[in-house]
């Protein structure tokens, strides 16, 4: 009996054993002989793991390099949350209140996602880790963290229409952020490597290492300082005339940079998804206005350029009104007769309307092609628009007197300044840009901004003569003597143009302007500001003026442009 | 009986075992296999070693960022002037007058016309191209 069993207990194991080798053999032929391949990369997945490294995108500098960072990458946390570990263990209540406590979020939202029996729930995206301290400490069971990047700004509001804003897929979506986003954004490395059962690494398999390439840093020709002061005082024009929005950019004459470029409303950058649409318009460049009497530099350029007249050339004003093609042109104050030096120094309409017609429509308009007008500047930013010039042809007999005069023509705020530029620097139109180099991570610099000088527009000595006349503006008897700045001479021209309507022009609202550059003897920098539809005074040298006076005034200062001298032009 | 004794020993040494050899091998074996542990050992010590000094080079990396984000906040104009008004400074620029130039000011125009000629800068210039 005995012998019985344990020959049946044997016989038993040794068929299971065989029974189990057969199975194993079994399989191993098919691993082997069926697609193996596929079963093999099946593996090779299983225990290989890859991870992105992300790749810092660049920062962004003002002119003084690396003192003054304007844009930079901070790591941060998408914060998650895993519904079932939570509500199984009754700790919905607790981890809603810490979350909502920590990370300022509404605690009824946060009971309804974690409530559930889901595996993952979304709790806050993109959380710096500076905000990260107490929910690490709190160690909350059910809460996990992945790795991100934000784009922080420190200056938050300053500069925001230039620099503009990164989206959540980090891409570059306004301003420079968006014009340099190739640069920028740098390529992300990876880590490969072989991991065992417990998904730990195996370091001496290898694996594969990609290093990231960091984002190239951008330096702007934009001075923080400089912009402060513009957009402090165009937050006082804000303040005291509730215009609808007010604009101003500072330039150098010479080279084209621009030093400061504001536009209010203006938003916080950090948090540009509460913004609108409207404030996030970069105005300077991005609106057309009619630019009334700024514009009459144009003419006044082009007529001396071309010998037409002279500074003493006198002409009939008409006592402040002129019927000319059927239609009433008017001064705001009346005079007798003018010479050309006073009727831009008085801001004559009728003045310049003449002068426009002695120098005829073909020529006039050649000139402000010349200057730029109806075409982009071509700025290294995006959105910038060309402003409105009709052809020549589709003219209306009285278009050449009204164009002159700064109606019936629409440009941006750029393009008036580059023509101011055209008289200060001596003639050339120069093309201006925001962004001066761009320095890899590894210090090798990709790109290096050189002034571009497009084209000579007028000779030196028509624009030394038309330095000489916008001096006068701002002289005692001039519409500008509120642009003034205590111990410089600045030449500029005033600019107060009724807003068209539909079927003709507003009497009440006005885009007021003041357009210059000091110091009159030598220039260096020049600066625009325009306000749209202003309350309690409508004059470009009652508005705009003194915003201009003080960014003027302090920036000259601040960046030690001496007075030339006392002897005059 | 003492003859097959002897036989059984000469039997023992004419056999093909050689325990040295034997011994070296399984020696070199351990060897080789002490030799691999420790290597492996070693490995994952400066496989942990090297993440390690990782994570904590990343949190200094995110402590440097965060605190020069910081420092560029605290010393943003605006942040200044806030600063100032705290403790009742008021700061003005110095009028005209009271400035004194010590020389006489530098020639800082640089000639427009001199970039107008200079085609090969402007030629790469246009080769640049920022955006995507």
């Amino acid at each position: 009996m005995i012998d019985k069993s344990i020959t049946g207990r044997f016989l038993f194991i040794t068929v299971s054993l065989i029974l189990i080798f057969i199975g194993l053999g079994v399989r191993l032929a098919f691993l082997h002989i069926g697609d193996h391949q596929e079963v093999l990369r099946r593996m090779k997945r299983k225990y290989y793991r890859e991870r992105k490294i992300i790749a810092r995108r660049g920062s962004i500098y003002d002119r003084n390099g690396h003192q003054n960072v304007l844009a930079l990458t901070l790591s941060a946390k998408h914060v998650k949350a895993d519904p079932k570990v939570i509500s199984d263990k009754g700790l919905v209540r607790e981890v809603a209140e810490t979350l909502s406590h920590e990370l300022d979020l509404p605690i009824d939202r946060l009971m309804v996602g974690l409530n559930s029996q889901k595996r993952y729930f979304s709790v806050k995206r993109f959380v710096p880790d500076t905000e990260l301290d107490g929910l690490y400490k709190a160690k909350l069971t059910g809460i996990y963290f992945d790795d991100a990047v934000i784009r922080y700004y420190p200056q938050h509001e300053l500069m925001c229409h230039v620099l503009g804003f990164v989206n959540n897929n980090g891409v570059g979506s306004a301003g420079v952020e968006q014009q340099a986003n190739r640069f920028l954004r740098g390529c992300a490395g990876v880590v490969g490597s072989r991991i065992n059962a417990r998904r730990k690494e195996i370091y001496w398999e290898g694996g594969r290492y990609i290093a990231p390439i960091n984002g190239a840093d951008v330096t702007l020709t934009l001075d923080q300082n400089v912009q402060f002061i513009v957009e402090r005082a165009l937050d006082k024009v804000m303040e005291k005339h509730t215009p609808l929005g007010a604009w101003a950019i500072v330039e150098k004459v010479n080279t084209g940079e621009i030093l400061a470029m504001a536009s209010r409303p203006g938003y916080d950058l950090n948090k540009f998804r509460k913004s609108t649409e409207n404030s996030r318009l970069n105005r300077a460049i991005g609106v057309v206005y009619e630019p009334g009497s700024t514009f009459k530099v144009v003419a006044f350029s082009a007529a001396l350029n071309e010998g037409i007249v002279s500074e003493r050339t006198v002409i009939d004003c008409e006592n402040g009104s002129w019927f000319y093609m059927g239609r009433i042109l008017r001064d705001s104050h009346g005079h007798d007769k003018l010479t050309v030096a006073d009727g831009l120094k008085k801001s004559s309409n009728i003045l310049t309307a003449k002068v426009a017609l002695m120098l005829g429509r073909k020529r006039y308009y050649r000139y402000l092609k010349l200057f730029g007008m109806g075409n982009r500047m071509g700025i290294d930013l995006p959105g910038e628009e060309g402003g409105i010039l009709h052809d020549e042809k589709r003219w209306s007999g009285i278009s050449l007197s009204r164009i002159a005069i700064g109606q019936g023509v629409a440009v941006t705020a750029l393009q008036m300044i580059s023509a101011y530029c055209v008289v200060a620097n001596g003639g050339y139109l120069v093309r201006p840009y925001v962004v001066s180099k761009i320095v890899s991570s590894d210090g090798e610099e990709l790109y290096r901004r050189v002034p571009d000088p497009i084209r000579r527009v007028i000779s030196e000595r028509t624009a030394l003569r038309m330095r000489k006349l916008l001096l006068r503006v701002t002289e005692e008897g001039g519409t500008g003597t509120r642009a003034r700045v205590e111990g410089y001479k600045v030449a500029g021209k005033t600019g107060t143009a009724q807003k068209a309507i539909r079927g003709g022009y507003s009497n009440k609202d006005f885009v007021s302007s003041f357009v210059g550059f000091l110091p009159a003897e030598k220039p260096e920098i020049a600066i625009i500001v325009v306000v749209d539809t202003p309350h309690n005074g409508h004059y470009g040298g009652t508005v705009a003026g003194p915003a201009f006076s003080e960014i003027a005034e302090q920036t000259v200062r601040y960046m030690n442009i001496p007075p030339v001298s006392e002897v005059g032009l | 009986m003492i003859r097959k004794r002897k036989n059984r020993r000469k039997k023992k040494l004419n056999s093909n075992f050689r325990p040295a050899p034997f011994a070296a091998v399984v020696v070199v074996i351990t060897i080789i296999a002490s030799v691999y542990s420790y290597l492996q050992y070693s490995c994952q010590q400066l496989g942990n070693e090297i993440k390690a000094l990782e994570r904590q080079k990343n949190i200094l990396k995110t402590r440097y960022m965060n605190e020069e984000c910081r420092w560029m906040e605290d010393k943003s104009p605006e942040n200044i002037k806030k600063a100032l008004n705290r403790y009742n400074i008021v700061m003005q620029w110095p009028s005209a007058r009271q400035v004194v130039r010590l020389r006489t000011p530098v020639v800082r125009n640089q000639s427009i016309a001199s970039l107008d000629s200079d085609t090969t800068r402007r030629r790469r210039l246009a080769g640049a191209v920022m955006n995507d």
